[in-house]
């Protein structure tokens, strides 16, 4: 009954005229920013963050978190348009999103991954509301030792997201790892691979890495290309936009799936949307039956991340705001948001100021409905834009891109950066490697070396004791199980399909 | 002329203020925070911002420059006109970063021209969940039974090197384990994976007052006024650990000293407003109140003092 | 159809390469550390030395298939890639209007026919659009113009 109180107290105040037009504003910035590429949250949110002088907490809360889920719905649209993320976090959308648009069914994916986010976004915000307190103290229990092992199952689990031979997905996992080593080492101090740059010493930046593989990369090899005209004007209609009975059956379990990873990682200082999305597809291409559709327009595999994803969006506020910290620099600003005004929050947050909590979790819910209502209608408007011939759009993405990495740190560095990354994609893609597992290495590569040195000095160099931590000891065991597991299907996938060549034409 | 104006800075600081408006600021004044959008350094920097412009007549513009350890901000200070329209806001971080970046691009006593002391707050020393002792003298103790984990917000930052000191001052079979930031330091120790985290009050009193973590010392020869509870480490008989953290301003190297003096009196105005002297007795901490000259001792001092620590723990390049 | 994949050989040994080279400068640049305290240098070198492993794979698997051959486009590389070089250059000295509008005209001219009048109105259209969307909407601390001599 008490929730019941507290979600009305909520409702109050997150329907005051002034707060649900913060809410409108910042969630409709977030679509409009997301889907630009280049520029992502925390650009976005670093603008705006001025205001939040001049406002009252609550409605600058609203306001920036609005702009934070709300950039995560729209970044799904140019990954599948464009096979540029507008988002970080929607890097993975890219992998099955643009083969559905290439196929004509660039509607159906926008549509199912508006709704994929709403399902995600409201599991998201059933989670915060419900168990905030007691997930922010198991959030504490995870030690170096946890997250390492944690990381290095998510590393094998998802190293296979990629359709490209073990070798090559390997291969570029590991340069992943080996790129996110450039920087200042977390453990000594030492800069390491930088000589002699100061725009190094912090390493690249996610969003810079991201911008170029993917942006810069798609455009090197698409300029000046014969394009396929596959998108013809039959495919704005509503008509082509409704997902087939098909595509919503195998959407169910997915979006579950996604939201449940989305909601783990998400609530976990350290790590977040973009981990989040990594996993869910990763977890959807395992246990599918038919993995080989995955990479080549699977509904599946662009359900699971934007369901993981935004519901990662919702429960990342719960170590924010349960605990005080910011589990990444976008939170580390919402925090910020509050401190201006002299409110800390921590464990005391939820008691001493229920209208803000309470205010801010049924915003949530507000703003995802808005979201859905803004966004439905816009996916024909956004179809459209693949009519817009692309030499109007290409410099256009690339301007975009470049103010985007500009914009973060206001260092030009960070846009040569860019540049750097977007020959390494155009050459991944002349050579036929993957782009994605080099990105997936990028992203948890850092995460692994950092707690893995740190457990150890922890453990005094013991690994023993690392493996009686409950949580380590289960999830390193999950790992070599499912390395096990790995090996043992591909040798019989191997024979089954030798099997099937000689039973079927004799190769 | 200097030491006239120091004397009357408590008092006549307005007068002196009118007397400078003369000349400067004579357009927007940018204030470089070498720190990203939201952060303490920045939301400071920001309040601070709003009190000058009606103090100046003139815009604030706040120019986010993060990366690095703060030196790319503050390298790029080095880079401007030292006619004080482009200033820094820096916390100690500015003399802990040169004791271990070789690559730095300027000179950390030439090329930057200290100013302002603007806020000032001891170091204090909290426990984590593993730690039984409620005190600085248990604490000592208690290290001496098991080895300590003292956690850090990374390699070289201020928590490291006064973790160093402790270790070093106390002689404690303890060891450094380094987190990426005073958050994670601060989960960890809340989690009981590391044992202590040395910061500011600003960043660590908040947990304090949830019950999360327990203040062990102010890192001080003496208690401090807006703390009286918390044991000071030189009472436990711990000396040479009393460095005190700090949010300060800075111009380009070679400013005119007379220039100087003049900004300093103005920040000391924005400094006595009553929205921010609000926000200091939120964060337990107080305005400072000496001279470009006095405060430039002090910067000089702590440059030194992390420089000889970083060589003899043999950190950095 | 090539008799072998050269496109799989020269990757893998680029990789294998970069791999080495890597580990190598780790080894011999940082310090490898303990066990327990370990130092900068041991996980890059590591990883170099297992990038080069899969590089020398990918090399050998290439060996063994056929292949066919690939073109890289200079031109477009050239063109795109000074266009996001003079807006690096430029976005500092002279603000983001006239940053903007070279990055715009360079990017349009990489892709043949090149039509100097479109061009030019495109270059201008997006300098109005991204100064209507970051500097008046988002207010972004760029200038608009500025001229450092």
């Amino acid at each position: 009954m008490e929730l019941l109180g507290n979600l009305a107290l909520g409702l109050n105040t997150a329907l005051s005229p002034s707060n649900l037009l913060y809410c409108f504003l910042g969630v409709f910035l977030g679509t409009f920013v997301g889907v630009i590429p280049g520029i992502g949250p925390l650009a976005a949110i670093s603008m705006l963050f001025p205001i939040t002088f001049y406002l009252d907490p609550t409605a600058a809360l609203i306001m920036l978190a609005g702009i934070y889920y709300g950039t995560t719905y729209g970044g799904s649209t140019a990954s599948i348009l464009l096979n540029i993320p507008g988002a970080t976090s929607s890097a993975v959308t890219c992998l099955d999103g643009y083969p559905m648009a290439q196929q004509g069914r660039a509607g159906v994916a926008l549509m199912m991954t508006t709704v994929a986010s709403f399902a995600g976004g409201s599991f998201g915000i059933i989670i915060l509301s419900l168990f905030s307190p007691i997930i922010a103290e198991y959030a504490l229990s995870f030690g170096p030792a946890d997250y390492f092992a944690l990381m290095l199952l998510g590393l094998v689990a998802a190293s296979t997201i990629a359709n490209a031979s073990p070798a090559k997905g390997l291969a570029m996992v590991v340069l992943g790892m080996l790129v996110a080593s450039v920087g200042t080492d977390s453990q000594s101090g030492v800069a390491r691979f930088t000589f002699g740059s100061m725009s190094l010493l912090d390493g690249f930046g996610i969003s810079a890495m991201a911008m170029g593989l993917f942006g810069i990369g798609e455009i090197l090899s698409s300029v000046g290309n014969a394009r396929s005209t596959a998108i013809d004007k039959s495919s704005a209609k509503w008509r082509n936009m409704v997902p087939t009975r098909d595509d919503v059956r195998r959407s169910w379990m997915p979006g579950l799936r996604g939201s449940a990873i989305g909601s783990f990682f998400g609530a976990l200082p350290g790590t977040g949307p973009s981990i989040a999305a990594f996993m869910a597809y990763a977890v959807e291409k395992r246990v599918s039956d038919t993995p080989e559709r995955f990479g080549k327009g699977a509904i599946e595999g662009i359900v699971a991340p934007e369901t993981a994803n935004n519901a990662a969006d919702q429960t990342a506020f719960i170590p924010t705001l349960t605990l005080g910290i910011p589990g990444s620099a976008t939170m580390a600003l919402m925090l910020g948001a509050l401190m201006v005004h002299g409110i800390q929050p921590g464990p005391t947050l939820i008691v001493q100021q229920p209208a803000l909590f309470w205010g801010l979790v049924m915003s949530f819910w507000i703003g995802n409905i808005i979201l859905l209502v803004l966004n439905l209608p816009l996916i024909g408007l956004w179809v459209r834009m693949l009519l817009v011939p692309y030499q109007y759009l290409y410099p256009a993405i690339l301007v975009f891109v470049c103010i985007g990495a500009y914009s973060v740190r206001a260092n030009p560095a960070d846009v040569l950066m860019v540049l750097g990354f977007g020959v390494l994609g155009y050459g991944l893609r002349i050579a036929g490697l993957p782009a994605a597992p080099l990105l997936l290495g990028f992203v948890l590569g850092p995460l692994i070396e950092t707690q893995f040195r740190r457990s150890m000095v922890l453990a005094q160099g013991d690994f023993t004791t690392i493996m009686a931590r409950p949580i380590a000891g289960t999830v390193l065991a999950l790992t070599a199980l499912l390395l096990v597991w790995s090996v043992v299907s591909a040798i019989r996938r191997r024979r089954r399909l030798a099997q099937a060549a000689q039973g079927g034409l004799g190769g | 002329m200097k030491t006239i104006i120091a004397a009357a800075l408590g008092t006549t600081m307005s007068m002196t203020a009118a007397w400078a408006q003369a000349d400067f600021p004579t357009g927007p004044v940018t204030i470089i925070v070498p720190y990203g959008t939201g952060g303490s350094t920045d939301t400071t920097a920001r309040a601070i911002g709003i009190e000058l412009e009606q103090i100046w007549g003139q815009p604030v513009v706040i120019q986010n420059q993060p990366g690095a350890g703060s030196m790319i901000g503050t390298t790029a200070l080095t880079m401007a006109d030292a006619d004080g329209h482009t200033l820094l806001i820096n916390t100690a971080a500015i003399t802990t970063a040169p004791a271990i970046q070789a690559e730095l691009q300027f000179d950390p006593i030439e090329d930057i021209t200290p100013i302002s002391l603007l806020i000032t707050s001891p170091y204090v020393l909290v426990g984590g969940a593993n730690v039984q002792s409620t005190d600085f003298s248990g604490f000592l103790e208690e290290a001496q039974t098991r080895m300590m984990f003292l956690g850090t917000a990374g390699p070289g930052s201020s928590s490291h090197f006064m973790s160093e000191l402790v270790i070093r001052a106390a002689n404690l079979p303890a060891e450094v384990v380094h987190f990426s930031g005073g958050g994670e330091a601060q989960t960890n120790m809340m989690g009981g994976h590391s044992d202590t985290y040395i910061s500011t009050t600003a960043s660590v009193m908040p947990y304090v007052n949830d019950g999360r973590v327990k203040a062990l010392a102010v890192l001080a020869p003496e208690r401090f006024a807006l703390l009286p509870d918390i044991q000071s480490s030189g009472e436990a008989g711990i000396e040479g650990v009393d460095i005190e953290g700090w949010v300060a301003l800075f111009g380009p190297g070679g400013m005119d000293p007379a220039l100087a003096d003049q900004i300093n009196a103005d920040f000391a105005q924005a400094m006595a407003t009553a929205s921010m002297q609000q926000m200091l007795v939120d964060n337990y901490a107080v305005a400072g109140d000496l001279t470009p000259a006095e405060f430039a001792a002090i910067y000089s001092r702590d440059l030194q003092t992390w420089d000889e620590l970083a060589d003899a723990i043999g950190l950095g390049n | 159809m090539l008799d072998r994949d050269y496109r799989d050989i020269v990757a893998g040994v680029a990789l294998a390469l970069a791999g080495g080279a890597a580990a190598l400068y780790a080894v011999s640049n940082y310090a490898l550390g303990t066990f327990t305290r370990m130092g900068p240098g041991m996980v890059p070198a590591w990883l170099g030395g297992a990038l080069a492993v899969f590089g020398v794979i990918i090399a050998l698997q290439g060996m063994a298939q056929r292949g066919e051959p690939v073109t890289i486009r200079t031109r477009v590389l050239l063109m795109l890639g000074a266009s996001i070089v003079c807006f690096a250059l430029m976005i500092d000295r002279f603000g983001m209007v006239p940053a903007v509008f070279i990055a715009a005209l360079l990017a349009s001219c990489a892709e043949a026919p090149i039509r100097p009048l479109r061009s030019l109105i495109l270059a201008g259209v997006l300098s109005a659009v991204t100064w209507a969307i970051f500097i008046a909407g988002l207010r972004l601390t760029i200038p608009s113009f500025d001229w450092p001599y």
